[in-house]
């Protein structure tokens, strides 16, 4: 055998990286082993092919032998543990197949070899089935339970985590397909939307929104009641807040799996009274006149 | 041996491993809620991976292949055993059946 990797492959020493790897493509899918159980020279063959492909595949390789500074015995692959070696000697294995003789029903001398674990050894875990399941934006938030009805009419409560996020996707272990030949059965995936929220919108774990603020809380400062995600807190205005400025509410935005929680953020809107009142313009017009 | 150690002496990562569970390319033992890998079940990945790699069978190949080649071993198997037992047999017998399976083989 040459120890010339490209007279192995059978390509030029000017060859392109690719037409090595489709040459030696060509001859890996003649020589494997496996393809050929039992031919010893197939598997010498393939060896040497597999050395030279994996010298002149590696550029830096390729330039050393190139030079002259190394030859294709500095490159022996580990390897080599070949499936029919494990496959062939013993039919006591979850792959056997029976499939080239099941039709010679010839006296069950044949089936005797394989009796023993039966024809449906298949073992296969069950498939991972996807569901979408839309999600108001607070139960998105906070956490809640769904049921959500399977294809089969089954019904499968799903719990929501807090905080969990639009395109999320939820994994319910063991819901899945069942699996086959005592194999576990899949996961069911449910992929999770959010309908946006009138007043709240997330940015990460923050929530953003706004907040009307009565005049006097404006001007002279107060606490007022504002509805968070989670439930009402109470907001302390600072005195002479205006249009626009946002307060943080620290801890009020979206829970965390690790106990914290985002931040709320709070942009205030000063709000006159419903009605106009006569008092309240008497007292701006006179301060009007002073400025 | 675990999965965790399947994975790292098969060089795989564990999504594909997932897929080949799911689609029957893979079937190791299943025991007390995890899967029990053996030998075959790596020399079975290292196949899937040169068929993949140096071979460039798409998936749809791979799974005819997979299933061709435990066709042949199976039946390599088959014929390995009746063999062994026809050489334990006694010459006049063997002869009878080789020139039984020569008849056979000319009609």
């Amino acid at each position: 055998m040459s120890d010339d990797p490209y007279a192995i492959l059978g390509v030029k020493t000017d060859a392109a990286p690719d037409e090595i790897r489709k040459t030696y493509r060509k001859l890996a899918r003649k020589l494997h082993p496996d393809l050929n159980p039992g031919n010893t020279e197939a598997e010498e063959q393939f060896k040497n092919v597999s050395r030279a492909y994996h010298l002149l595949n590696d550029p830096e390789k390729r330039a050393r032998f190139d030079r002259g500074e190394i030859d294709i015995s500095g490159v022996e692959r580990p390897r080599q543990r070949y499936y029919r070696d494990f496959a062939e000697p013993s039919a006591d294995h979850a792959y056997t197949s029976d499939a080239g003789f099941a039709d010679f029903d010839a006296d069950d001398i044949l089936s005797e070899f394989f009796g023993r674990r039966g024809r449906s050894n298949l073992r296969r875990r069950g498939a991972d089935p996807r569901y979408h399941l839309s999600l108001d934006f607070l139960d998105a938030v906070n956490g809640a339970t769904h049921a959500v009805t399977l294809p089969d009419g089954a019904t499968l409560d799903v719990r929501i985590p807090p905080g969990t996020r639009d395109g999320q996707m939820l994994r319910l272990r063991g819901k899945g397909e069942p699996g086959q030949g005592g194999a576990p059965p899949g996961d069911a995936l449910i992929e999770i939307g959010v309908r946006p929220h009138p007043v709240f919108r997330r940015e990460g774990d923050d929530i953003h929104f706004e907040q009307g603020v009565p005049l006097h809380a404006a001007v002279l400062g107060g606490r007022i009641a504002v509805s968070a995600p989670a439930g009402p807190v109470t907001l302390t205005i600072p005195k002479w807040s205006d249009s626009g400025k946002v307060l943080r509410l620290k801890g009020k935005g979206v829970p965390r799996t690790d106990g914290t929680a985002g931040d709320a953020y709070v942009k205030l809107l000063i709000k006159l009274p419903d009605r106009p009142d006569p008092e309240l313009e008497r007292v701006v017009a006179a301060w009007h006149r002073r400025v | 041996m675990d999965e965790r150690e399947f994975l790292a002496r098969a060089d795989l990562r564990p999504d594909r491993l997932q897929i080949w569970l799911e689609t029957g390319w893979l079937a190791p033992a299943f025991r007390e809620g995890a899967w029990h890998y053996v030998e075959i079940d790596l020399a079975r990945a290292q196949l899937i991976q040169d068929l993949q790699h140096d071979l460039g069978i798409n998936d749809e190949g791979i799974a005819v292949v997979l299933d061709l080649v435990d066709q042949v071993g199976g039946l390599r198997h088959v014929l390995q055993a009746v063999l062994r037992a026809l050489r334990a047999q006694p010459a006049a017998i063997r002869r009878q059946i080789a020139d039984d399976c020569a008849a056979h083989g000319r009609t």
